[in-house]
């Protein structure tokens, strides 16, 4: 039942700035079980964003490894890492990164380009994932003629394209006032629950971190021991 | 939505940019174009006039062939002007009846000048000359001499050629047909008095603007009874021609022009024309040089021109580069994609140059290449001193250099692209 999905072993990234050396992650050993829906937590320049950039591949560990559905990711070539990237990781930004020139269903559709799927089929796809964040009336408009919210609402569906196995949201609410913010938590929630994709957000904010299932901390590049439980229950509960 | 439809609209999207590259490229493309179609028609010219001279001398050295026992001769005394002197008609019979001469046809030969006098003058070496522009020029053949197939043009394209007895008809040049705009059967004035044309012949380079009539309708025309200026003399054996024109010359006084004289004319013309082709040879191969250079400072021109631009623009997307990455795309994929953009810019930018190399390709030309230095002409011939070829624009050269155009835009970003799709992607989505 509680599949491991993600697993980092001693996962470590050191950065050198002027001769001085900084532990960005320092043995990070994590566990993410197939389904979860997990928020990490961690003051600011604690090592959030470097540990989401390595999990989705985007970045290199200076040691350790990190084990997505099987595979050492650590492994592999730059090629075999963006087909990592492709198939097994979708991301979510603080800042959207929606291409400006697409329309939100052009948007969807973008990751599938590198893949197998046909035409006809990418666009009915696209259409069902906007449907699904709620936004099918919004199918033909620009990024910049939607709201902030509905921006990352189309950068949840773009995340979703390609069924990934897991979705990295770093700091997905940062732009967004906090009623936005908790309507994007939610809707994560309900994918979680209704398409059961794995979802790792990055937070500071503790209110969006308990719309989690379960909560992490990170602090000054450590794992911290303790673990906290939210609000959300997910499809077990 | 594919690649290509996003490469499209990244062209539109930029439009400042792509106007820019666009109208740049276009340009070094319609010099291109210009440089190209001026060397090729003044390559065809070259040729062309080889061939035009090769001819001319082939039929003037059959011509000398045929008059090889013919004495012409003309008044004696010194300058002989176009006023005067002439022979009297009866030193013709005269001369006939000398032991070995075979016929002696006398000739009246005159030009028709424009009303106003059209005289132009030039600077040679030697000083100023003046040059008289004739309208054409008429030959009356005293027809009743049993030698004038001789003199009388050989190749009658319509109608017939003059026969004996023939009073108040001529035949013409081709080239006086178009002036006179007539044909066989046509009426024509020469001087107030009136002509049947009866036929038409191929023109040679010394006979392009000439026609023929009788002896009596000539001196009827220029007003001068019993006139002639000119006799040719046909000498039964070749090697006394000599001899004979010297007896000429002694007895009446009169000025003689024998084969030998001709062959130093011939000589002298194949010298002009010979002058004339490697003056033309020079000026292509200066064209040739000149147009390598700039040929190849204008495409360095264009594609360092796409390299910055392009580069500009990797730079300026370096965040979107990021993101396709996260999605998945590949570092292939990437390069693919900007190269394409330079591709579609570099098509674009051929176009345009072909529409500007279509409309302004004489102008270019005219400003970029050199013209030809001017030669001087002898009097007598009718040849002109040579000329810059109109340029002419080929579709041919059109579509080879829509095709350098991709090829540079292709070229130009091969390394901002290549530069796209090996950035990382934490920097790249980093970048603001
Ligand atoms: N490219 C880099 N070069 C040098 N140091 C870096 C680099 N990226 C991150 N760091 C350092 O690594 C540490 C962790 O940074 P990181 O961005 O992961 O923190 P974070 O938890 O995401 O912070 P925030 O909440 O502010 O986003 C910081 O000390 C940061 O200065
Ligand atoms: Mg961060």
């Amino acid at each position: 039942m509680n599949e491991v999905v993600l697993k980092t072993v001693n996962l470590t990234k050191v950065y050198e700035r002027g001769g001085k050396k900084i532990h960005a992650l320092s043995d990070v050993n994590l566990q993410i079980n197939r389904g979860d829906y997990v928020a990490i937590m961690g003051p600011s320049g604690s090592g959030k964003t470097t540990l989401l950039n390595i999990l989705g591949c985007l970045d290199k560990p200076t040691s350790g490894s990190v084990i997505i559905d099987g595979t050492d990711v650590t492994k592999l070539d730059e090629k075999g890492l963006s087909e990592i990237r492709r198939n097994k990781i979708g991301f979510v930004f603080q800042a959207f990164n929606l291409i400006p020139i697409l329309s939100a269903i052009e948007n969807v559709e973008l990751p599938m380009e590198c893949t197998k799927i046909p035409k006809y089929e990418r666009r009915k796809r696209a259409r069902q994932l906007l449907n699904l964040v709620g936004l099918s009336g919004r199918a033909e408009h620009r990024p910049h003629e939607l709201s902030a919210g509905e921006q990352q609402r189309v950068a949840i569906a773009r995340a979703l394209a390609n069924k990934p196995s897991i979705i990295l949201a770093d700091e997905p609410t940062g732009n967004l006032d906090s009623k936005t913010g908790e309507h994007i938590m939610k809707l994560l929630g309900l994918l979680n629950y209704k398409i059961g994709t794995t979802i790792i957000v990055v937070t500071h904010d503790q209110k969006m971190a308990s719309l989690t299932g379960r909560i992490l901390f990170l602090e000054d590049g450590k794992l911290l021991k303790k673990e906290k439980k939210g609000t959300y229950l997910g499809r077990k509960g | 939505m594919g690649m290509l439809s996003r490469v499209f609209r990244n062209v539109v999207r930029k439009k400042v940019r792509t106007a820019l590259i666009v109208v740049a490229l276009g340009f070094c493309m319609a010099i291109l174009i210009s440089i190209q179609a001026s060397i090729t028609a003044n390559q065809e010219s070259l040729q062309e006039m080889k061939e035009e001279n090769a001819k001319t001398l082939q039929s003037v050295a059959e011509e000398i062939n045929r008059t090889a026992s013919i004495i012409e001769v003309f008044p004696g005394g010194g300058m002989w002007e176009f006023g005067g002197p002439f022979i009297n008609e009866s030193i013709a019979y005269n001369i006939s009846s000398i032991e070995g001469v075979e016929d002696a046809i006398p000739i009246l030969e005159r030009f028709i000048f424009p009303n106003a006098g059209n005289m132009t003058k030039e600077s040679t070496d030697g000083g100023e000359v003046i040059h008289f522009m004739a309208l054409y020029k008429v030959e009356g053949i005293q027809l009743n001499s049993s030698h004038i197939d001789r003199i009388l043009p050989t190749k009658i394209i319509k109608g017939r050629n003059l026969k004996k007895g023939d009073s108040g008809v001529v035949i013409l040049s081709q080239n006086l047909t178009k002036y006179f705009d007539a044909g066989v059967g046509d009426t024509i004035t020469i001087n107030g008095i009136y002509f049947e044309v009866v036929g038409v012949f191929e023109s040679t380079l010394l006979t392009s603007r000439t026609l023929y009539m009788s002896l009596s309708d000539a001196q009827r025309v220029f007003n001068l009874t019993g006139k002639v200026s000119k006799i040719n003399v046909y000498v039964e054996d070749v090697d006394r021609v000599e001899e004979i024109a010297n007896e000429i010359e002694t007895n009446y006084g009169l000025n003689t022009i024998t084969y030998l004289d001709k062959m130093n004319s011939l000589l002298g013309m194949r010298e002009h024309m010979k002058e004339r082709e490697e003056k033309m040879a020079r000026y292509v191969d200066q064209l040739q040089s000149i147009g390598l250079q700039e040929f190849v400072t204008t495409l360095t021109a264009a594609s360092v021109m796409v390299l910055f631009i392009m580069l500009y623009a990797v730079r300026e997307r370096t965040k979107e580069i990021g993101i396709l990455k996260a999605i998945g795309f590949t570092g292939n994929s990437i390069l693919i994609q900007f190269l394409l953009e330079g591709i579609v810019i570099g098509f674009m930018g051929g176009v345009v140059g072909a529409v500007i190399g279509g409309i302004a390709t004489p102008m270019l030309a005219n400003i970029l290449l050199p013209k030809p230095k001017p030669i001087t002409t002898p009097i007598g011939y009718a040849t002109p001193g040579i000329e810059a070829a109109n340029p002419i624009v080929t579709p041919e050269m059109i579509l080879l250099v829509i095709g350098i155009a991709v090829l540079l835009g292709g070229l130009g970003s091969l390394y901002p692209a290549w530069k796209a799709s090996r950035k990382s992607p934490v920097e790249a989505i980093r970048y603001e």
